[in-house]
C-alpha cells in the first residue's frame, strides 16, 4: 500500500460511515485538532462526522530530515465522530482492517494517554493505540474545548500516517516510504523541505519578524472577535451580521504557529513562554464563545440533519 | 446458595485505575448486600477486573430479603381521634398512605406523648428484585483517579461503560443506567472470541468468560504471565528477575512484596501487564548487540517503562540483547507480532542512539547556561536559578558538617552540574533518567568521578526504600536540593495538606529525614539549613511570607515525617513506640540525627530482653496505595528496668510542676540538707560531669544510674518542707536534674508507664 493509498483507504472507509471528507486546512497548524472542523465543530449540540488529512507543523520536532521518525511537518488523518458512537472502538478496529491490519494478526492495545492543549483550553481523555507496540493513533474523548465543557462528547481519532506507512511497507526511514505515482518516495518529495524548515526554525528565522507577526495577528484576532459582540440589545445579533469569527480564529492559529517558532528557537524566557500561551488561549476562548453564540443564533442548523 | 454477579463492561481502563475501583467495589458491595438484607454469616464478596470489565460477586447470599417490620409514626393520638374516639381526617390520611385502614393503626409512646403508628410488614423481595434499584448508584460512585464523559455526556466513569451484566443465579437483575440496560450478556476477548455471549447463570460466570478467553481473576493472569516468563527465559538461558522469585505469584503477594526487592522481581511491570491483558501470551524477541553500548539504564527504560517489555539478563546479571513482551491474545501469528515489537524497539534504540550521540557533542558543563530556559516553577524561576540556590545551600551545609576543602570543591562542581542533564535530548525524552544521564555525561566530559557520582545520587532516595547517597558530599548535595525545593514552595505558601501534595514535598522531606537520620557524622542544625535556603531565595525574589512562618512550616513538615519515619519498621530497623518518639522530639529535633538516635535509645532500653520486634507502621506501598493498608502500632509492655527508671524520673518531674526553676544553693545544702539530699546532689554532679560530650546511649545509662539516689531522696526527704528556703532548694535540685540531664535525652513525662 502506498502512502496515498493509505489516505484513500481511510477517506473511503470513513466516507462510508457517514463522514464528510474535507480537504486539509490551509493555515499552518500543529495538529488536525486545531482546524475549525475539529476545534469549533465539537462545540454545541450539533452532530458532526468528518475525516480529513492534515499536514501538521511542529517547529520543535524538525530534525533536518535525518532522524527516521521525526518531522517538522507530518501528516495526520483526523476523524471526528460527534456524538461518540457506542461502537467507536469496533469502528476504529475495522478502519485498521481496511489498512490491512487484521486484529488477529497483531497485538492492538489501548494505552492510557490523556490529552491537553493549553493554548486551546482543550482537554480530553483516552489512549494512544499501540499496534505491536507502535503508537499509531491518538484516540480521545474530548471533554473541553475553548474552556467550554462539551456535551455531547466528540471522539477524535488521529492516525499517524507516516508510522502506519512505515509499518505497512516495512521501511526503517520515512524517506523510503513509497508515496505513489511511479515509485516516488516521501523523501524525494519532502526531505529537502524538512532540512530547510529545520534550518529556518532553528537558525534562520528572523525572530523579530516572528514576534511582530504574533503581535499583529493577536491584535487583528482581538479586533475581529470584538466585532461580533453585541452593543446593547442589538437585533439581529452581530454574530449574524458583522461577525468575522473564522478569520479571527485563523489569526489565532497564526499566533499559535508564531509562538511555536519562537519556542523552538529558545527565544522565549520562562515567564514569557507562559504569557504567550495565555495570550493564545485567551483568543481561542473568545473565538469559541463567539462561534457557539453564532451557531445558536442560526438555530444550530446541523441538528436538523441528525437521524431521528 | 444464591450467587450474585455484577459485571461493568468498559472500554480499556488504565491499570492504575484498579487501585481505587477494586477496593471500593469490595467494600461498597458488601455494604450494599447488607443494606439489601441479603447478607448472611456465610456470605462473601469477591472483586475482579480486566482492562475491559470490573466484576463484583456476592457468594452465598440470601435468596430473598430477611423479613422486617417497621413502625412509622403518625399524628398524636389526640389529633388522630376525635372526642368520640372516631378517626379524624389526619388518621385516615396517614393510614391510607401506608395502605392500611384506621383501625389497623397501633398506639404507642414517643417523645413523651402518645402517637398512632402504622406497623408495616416490609415485603421480603427476591434477591434480584431487592438489588435492582441499588446497582446504578453503586456503579456511578466508583472512584477513579480521573473520570470522563462520552456519547450524550450524561454518565461519568473511568472509561465509557458499554454493557452491564447482572445476575442472581439464573435471574437477570434488571436495572438501567442512563441509556444502558442490564442483561445476561458478556463480551468475550475482542480478538479471540469477539462479540457478546450469553451467561446462563451466575454460577458459570468465570467459566463462561474463560471459554471466551477472558481470565477475569487478576491472580490467574499474574500466575500465567509469571510462569510463561520464567519458562521462556529459561529456554533462552536468561533471567527475567535477578532474585529467585517464588513458585507462585498473585496480585496480593506482589503488592505485599518488600519495596526494596520490587525492582528485582519486576513487580510494577508484572502488575501492569496483568492489568493490560485479558488473555496474556508472551514471546521472546531480540535486538542488535551494538545497542548494548548505550547506558544500561537507557536500555532498561526503553524496554520496561516505554514499551512494557521485560529486559533479560544473563547469569552474571548483565543485560542481554533480548526481551520478553506480553500480548493480549493467543499464539496465532505471534511471529508477526514479535517482528513488530522488535521493529518498534529498534526504532526507539535508533532514536536513543541519536540522542546519545547528539548529547555527547557538548560537554555537560556547557549546558548549565541552557538551564535559564527550563522552568522550575512559574513563580520560582528557572532551573538555573534553582541550581544557584542549591549551590549556596550546599556551601553552607558543607561548612556545618565540616566538609574538607577539596571535598567542598567537588561538591560545588557537582552542585553546578547536577541539573544540566535536564537540557539533554535523552532526559527530555526519558525524564526518569535525570541524574543518571547527568552522571554518565559528566564522566564522558572528564569530570571527576566523585562529581559524576554526586550528580547521580542527589535525587536519592526516590522512595521510602530507595538507597541513600553514599558519599558525604552526595548527601550534602541531596539535602541541599531537597531543602531548597521544600523551602521555596513553603515560601510561596504551597504546602502538603491531607491527601494533596502535588509537588511531592512530603517525599522531599522524607528524603531529608532519612539522609540525616541514617548518615552517621551528618549532624547539622535544621534551622540554620532552612535559613541558608531562605537567604538564597531572598537574593532572587521578593518573598511575601515572613521567614519565621516559613521556618515553622518546614519544621512542622520535617517533624511529621520524622515521627512517621521513626515509627516505621524496615528490614534493618525496629519501630520506635509512639510515646517514646514524642518524648524524644519534645526536647528538640533541630539536629535530626541526634533526635532519631535519642528516640532509638529509648526504644532499645524500653524493649524487654528477648521480645519480638515491636509492631509499627508498615511501609505503605508506593503503587496500589488504595489496597495496601497501614498496620496499627501495637503497645508492648516495657522492660521492668525501664519502667523503674521512668518511674524515678517521673517523681522528679511531678514534684517540680509549677516551679519556675533556679540554682541549688550549695551552702544551704551543706548546712541544712539531709543525707539523702546531699547524696542525690553528689550523684547528679558526678553524672553531669560524665555526661559531657556523651552519646545518647551513655546518657540513658547515667540517668538510669540515678534511680537509686532519687528513690532514696523521695523516700527519706520531705521536699515540700515548711521552710521556704529549704523547700526551694530541694525543688531546684529536682529541676536541675530534669533540665540538665533528663531533658538532654527526652521529656520523660511523656512516656507512658507500664
Amino acid at each position: 500500500m502506498t502512502f496515498q493509498e493509505i489516505m484513500f483507504a481511510l477517506s473511503r472507509f470513513w466516507a462510508e460511515r457517514g463522514c464528510v471528507i474535507e480537504q486539509p486546512y490551509d493555515v499552518e497548524v500543529g495538529a488536525g485538532t486545531m482546524c475549525p472542523s475539529t476545534f469549533l465543530r465539537v462545540l454545541g449540540p450539533e452532530p458532526w462526522r468528518v475525516g480529513y488529512v492534515q499536514p501538521s507543523r511542529r517547529a520543535d520536532d524538525g530534525r533536518y530530515g535525518e532522524n527516521p521518525y521525526r518531522f517538522y511537518r507530518h501528516f495526520q488523518y483526523q476523524v471526528i465522530l460527534k456524538p461518540s458512537p457506542d461502537d467507536v472502538q469496533q469502528l476504529y478496529l475495522e478502519s485498521l482492517a481496511a489498512l490491512g491490519f487484521r486484529a488477529e494478526e497483531h497485538d492492538i492495545r489501548f494505552m492510557e494517554d490523556d490529552w491537553e492543549a493549553p493554548t486551546l483550553g482543550a482537554s480530553g481523555v483516552g489512549w494512544q493505540v499501540w499496534l505491536d507496540g507502535l503508537e499509531i493513533t491518538q484516540f480521545t474523548y474530548f471533554q473541553q474545548a475553548g474552556g467550554i465543557e462539551l456535551s455531547p462528547i466528540s471522539v477524535e481519532l488521529t492516525y499517524g500516517l507516516e508510522r502506519i506507512a512505515m509499518t505497512v511497507q516495512g521501511v526503517d526511514h520515512f524517506k523510503d516510504i513509497r508515496w505513489g505515482g511511479d515509485g516516488v518516495t516521501y523523501g524525494e518529495l519532502y526531505q529537502t523541505a524538512e532540512a530547510e524548515w529545520s534550518r529556518y526554525n532553528y537558525e534562520a528565522a528572523d525572530i523579530e519578524m516572528v514576534r511582530q507577526t504574533f503581535d499583529m495577528c493577536e491584535a487583528e484576532a482581538q479586533r475581529l472577535v470584538e466585532r461580533s459582540r453585541p452593543a446593547g440589545d442589538e437585533t439581529p445579533p452581530p454574530v449574524l451580521t458583522r461577525s468575522c469569527i473564522i478569520p479571527a480564529y485563523e489569526m489565532t492559529l497564526k499566533c499559535s504557529h508564531a509562538f511555536n517558532i519562537l519556542d523552538a528557537r529558545g527565544a522565549l524566557s520562562v515567564r514569557e513562554r507562559a504569557a504567550y500561551i495565555g495570550r493564545v488561549r485567551n483568543l481561542a476562548r473568545q473565538v469559541a464563545r463567539a462561534y457557539l453564540a453564532q451557531r445558536e443564533a442560526l438555530g444550530f442548523p446541523l441538528l436538523r440533519k441528525a437521524p431521528a | 446458595m444464591p450467587r450474585f454477579v455484577l459485571e461493568i463492561g468498559t472500554e480499556e481502563l488504565p491499570p492504575r485505575y484498579f487501585a481505587t475501583a477494586l477496593p471500593y467495589l469490595a467494600e461498597e458491595g458488601r455494604a450494599l448486600l447488607d443494606r439489601a438484607r441479603l447478607w448472611l454469616p456465610e456470605s462473601e464478596v469477591k472483586v475482579y477486573g480486566t482492562p475491559r470489565r470490573l466484576a463484583l460477586i456476592g457468594e452465598r447470599i440470601a435468596a430473598s430479603q430477611a423479613p422486617r417490620t417497621s413502625r412509622k409514626r403518625g399524628p398524636a393520638v389526640k389529633v388522630a381521634f376525635d372526642a368520640e374516639g372516631r378517626p379524624t381526617k389526619a388518621a385516615e390520611g396517614f393510614a391510607r398512605r401506608w395502605g392500611l385502614t384506621p383501625d389497623q393503626l397501633e398506639r404507642g409512646e414517643a417523645e413523651g406523648g402518645e402517637y398512632v403508628f402504622a406497623v408495616i410488614e416490609e415485603p421480603a423481595l427476591p434477591a434480584a428484585e431487592a438489588l435492582a434499584p441499588m446497582l446504578a448508584d453503586l456503579i456511578t460512585g466508583t472512584p477513579f483517579p480521573k473520570t470522563m464523559r462520552w456519547g450524550d455526556g450524561s454518565l461519568r466513569f473511568g472509561r465509557p461503560i458499554r454493557w452491564l451484566l447482572a445476575l442472581v443465579d439464573e435471574a437477570v437483575v434488571e436495572f438501567s443506567l442512563g441509556p444502558l440496560k442490564s442483561g445476561r450478556l458478556t463480551r468475550g476477548h475482542p480478538v479471540l472470541a469477539d462479540g457478546m455471549h450469553e451467561v446462563k447463570s451466575a454460577e458459570e460466570y468465570e467459566e463462561a468468560l474463560k471459554r471466551h478467553y477472558v481470565l477475569i481473576d487478576p491472580d490467574e493472569r499474574v500466575e500465567r504471565i509469571w510462569s510463561q516468563l520464567n519458562n521462556l527465559a529459561q529456554s533462552h538461558q536468561a533471567h527475567v528477575v535477578s532474585a529467585k522469585g517464588p513458585e507462585r505469584l498473585s496480585v496480593s503477594t506482589l503488592i505485599d512484596w518488600p519495596e526494596e526487592f520490587a525492582e528485582e522481581i519486576q513487580r510494577d511491570l508484572l502488575l501492569e501487564t496483568a492489568f493490560l491483558a485479558e488473555w496474556a501470551t508472551t514471546a521472546c524477541g531480540s535486538f542488535d548487540e551494538r545497542y548494548l553500548r548505550l547506558p544500561r539504564e537507557v536500555l532498561i527504560e526503553e524496554m520496561r517503562h516505554v514499551q512494557c517489555y521485560f529486559p533479560l539478563k544473563d547469569n552474571d546479571g548483565k543485560l542481554m540483547p533480548k526481551f520478553i513482551a506480553v500480548r493480549d491474545g493467543g499464539e496465532e501469528h505471534l511471529d508477526k507480532v514479535l517482528a513488530g515489537w522488535e521493529s518498534v524497539l529498534r526504532a526507539k534504540l535508533i532514536d536513543a542512539s541519536y540522542f546519545y550521540e547528539q548529547d555527547l557533542k557538548r560537554p555537560l558543563a556547557d549546558r548549565v547556561e541552557d538551564l535559564k530556559g527550563v522552568v522550575f516553577h512559574e513563580k520560582l524561576g528557572t532551573m538555573y536559578e534553582k541550581m544557584e540556590r542549591v549551590r549556596a545551600v550546599a556551601r553552607d551545609l558543607a561548612e556545618q558538617v565540616g566538609l574538607g576543602g577539596k571535598e567542598r570543591e567537588l561538591l560545588d562542581r557537582a552542585a553546578r552540574l547536577c541539573k544540566a542533564d535536564l537540557t539533554t535530548q535523552m532526559v527530555t525524552e526519558l525524564s526518569n533518567l535525570q541524574g543518571v544521564m547527568g552522571s554518565h555525561y559528566a564522566k564522558k566530559s572528564d569530570e571527576p568521578l566523585e562529581v559524576a557520582d554526586a550528580i547521580a545520587e542527589h535525587y536519592r532516595p526516590r522512595g521510602p526504600s530507595d538507597a541513600l547517597p553514599v558519599a558525604e558530599r552526595s548527601c550534602v548535595l541531596a539535602v541541599a536540593d531537597k531543602v531548597d525545593t521544600l523551602v521555596a514552595y513553603a515560601a510561596m505558601g504551597i504546602l502538603p495538606s491531607g491527601s494533596t501534595d502535588p509537588f511531592g514535598l512530603r517525599r522531599e522531606a522524607n528524603g531529608i529525614v532519612r539522609i540525616a537520620a541514617e548518615s552517621p557524622g551528618l549532624s547539622f542544625s535544621l534551622e540554620r539549613l532552612v535559613n541558608a535556603a531562605l537567604q538564597a531565595l531572598h537574593k532572587q525574589i521578593q518573598l511575601e511570607r515572613p521567614n519565621q512562618e516559613v521556618l515553622n512550616d518546614v519544621r512542622s513538615i520535617i517533624r511529621q515525617r520524622l515521627v512517621t519515619y521513626l515509627q516505621t519498621v524496615t528490614e534493618d530497623r525496629d519501630a520506635v513506640r509512639y510515646d517514646l518518639v514524642q518524648a524524644a522530639l519534645a526536647v528538640g529535633f533541630d539536629d535530626i540525627l541526634d533526635a532519631a538516635t535519642r528516640a532509638r535509645v529509648l526504644e532499645s532500653n524500653a524493649r524487654p530482653i528477648g521480645s519480638p520486634q515491636s509492631m509499627g507502621i508498615r511501609v505503605p506501598m508506593t503503587i496500589r496505595d488504595g489496597v495496601a493498608r497501614l498496620g496499627s502500632p501495637q503497645h508492648l509492655p516495657s522492660s521492668p528496668d525501664f519502667v523503674k527508671t521512668v518511674t524515678a524520673t517521673t517523681r522528679v518531674i511531678n514534684i517540680i510542676k509549677g516551679f519556675e526553676g533556679g540554682e541549688v544553693d550549695e551552702k544551704l545544702l551543706a548546712e541544712r540538707g539531709e543525707p539523702a539530699e546531699r547524696a542525690l546532689w553528689k550523684a547528679y554532679r558526678a553524672a553531669l560531669e560524665k555526661a559531657q560530650g556523651k552519646q545518647p546511649e551513655e546518657l540513658f545509662d547515667l540517668i538510669a544510674g540515678l534511680r537509686q539516689p532519687i528513690d532514696r531522696f523521695f523516700d527519706e526527704v520531705l521536699v515540700m518542707h515548711e521552710d521556704e528556703e529549704i523547700r526551694r532548694n530541694r525543688l531546684a535540685l529536682c529541676w536541675q536534674i530534669n533540665e540538665n540531664l533528663f531533658r538532654r535525652l527526652a521529656d520523660f513525662s511523656l512516656i507512658v508507664q507500664g
